[in-house]
C-alpha cells in the first residue's frame, strides 16, 4: 500500500500531511508507506491512494484512485475518520 | 535545527492587522529578508504560488505557512511567524480567516524536517496555539517554543 501527500511544492505541506499520516497509521497498526509529492508531478507516480487539500482534489480526479482530502493537515482525529476507512476498503 | 532556534525574538512578529493576504505574506517575511536568509525573489514567489494554486498554504484552520522552492531564493535554513491580532482572508471560507502567517524558508528536502515535525506537534496543541494567537509580546510567545517533541 503506498499513500501519497500532495501540496504545492512537495517541501512543506505535504511534508507535515506526512508526519501526521505516519502517525495514525502507527496507532493503528497499519502496514502502508508515504511518499510526498507537489502537484506538478502527483500524475506519474505512483500510489494507491492519495492525502491532499481540497483545493487539490479537483486537480487530481483524473488519477482514478481514492482521493482522501482533509481541512487541518495536523489534526490526527480527521485524519484517522477519513483515511482508515479507505484503507480498509483497499484492503490494507 | 530545532524550532526554538528558528522562531526566536528576531523572527516572530505581533502585529495588529494586515491589509491583504499579500500584505500579511511581505510582513512575515520582513526579517528574514533583513537578514538575508531569504532574498525579495523568494518573497514574490511565495505570493505567486497563492495566487496559482488558492490558499492551500493555510493547513490548519486559520494558520498559513507560506513557502516557495529553496531555489527560488533561499540563502539560508529560515523560519518566521507573523501573529495577527486581526485576521486577514486568504478566501471567503471562515477556515480561510488567518491569524497566524508562518514562513518557511528550506535549503533541500531534508534539513528543515526536524524543525517543521516540532512545529507540526504545535499546531496540533490547541491550547498553545490559542495563547500565541492572545499573546501581546513575543516574550510571552518564546516558552510556548520549548520543550516541544517531535510529533
Amino acid at each position: 500500500m503506498r499513500i501519497l501527500a500532495v501540496c504545492g511544492m512537495g517541501f512543506g505541506s505535504s511534508m507535515v500531511l506526512r508526519m501526521t499520516i505516519e502517525a495514525v497509521l502507527k496507532e493503528t497498526g497499519i502496514d502502508a508507506s508515504v511518499a510526498t509529492s507537489d502537484i506538478s508531478s502527483a500524475k506519474s507516480e505512483r500510489a494507491d491512494l492519495i492525502v491532499t487539500s481540497a483545493e487539490f482534489s479537483e486537480l487530481l480526479l483524473g488519477m482514478n484512485i481514492p482521493i482522501v482530502t482533509v481541512k487541518n493537515y495536523v489534526d490526527r482525529q480527521e485524519m484517522k475518520e477519513k483515511l482508515i476507512p479507505v484503507l480498509n476498503n483497499k484492503g490494507a | 535545527m530545532m524550532l526554538h532556534e528558528l522562531l526566536t525574538e528576531k523572527t516572530i512578529q505581533i502585529q495588529s492587522q494586515a491589509d491583504n493576504w499579500e500584505e500579511a505574506i511581505v510582513a512575515a517575511s520582513r526579517p528574514l529578508v533583513e537578514q538575508d536568509c531569504i532574498t525579495g525573489g523568494y518573497v514574490a514567489a511565495m505570493i505567486h504560488n497563492v495566487k496559482k494554486l488558492g490558499p492551500y498554504i493555510v493547513i490548519v484552520p486559520h494558520i498559513a505557512i507560506a513557502h516557495a522552492r529553496p531555489d527560488q531564493g533561499v540563502h539560508q535554513l529560515s523560519m518566521s511567524m507573523l501573529c495577527l491580532e486581526h485576521p486577514v482572508s486568504f478566501s471567503e471560507k471562515e477556515e480561510h480567516q488567518v491569524r497566524l502567517v508562518i514562513v518557511l524558508a528550506a535549503v533541500d528536502h531534508e534539513s528543515h524536517l526536524q524543525a517543521l515535525s516540532q512545529l507540526a506537534a504545535l499546531l496540533s496543541e490547541a491550547d498553545k496555539i490559542e495563547k500565541i494567537m492572545a499573546a501581546s509580546s513575543v516574550k510571552e510567545v518564546m516558552p510556548l517554543l520549548q520543550s516541544l517533541a517531535d510529533s
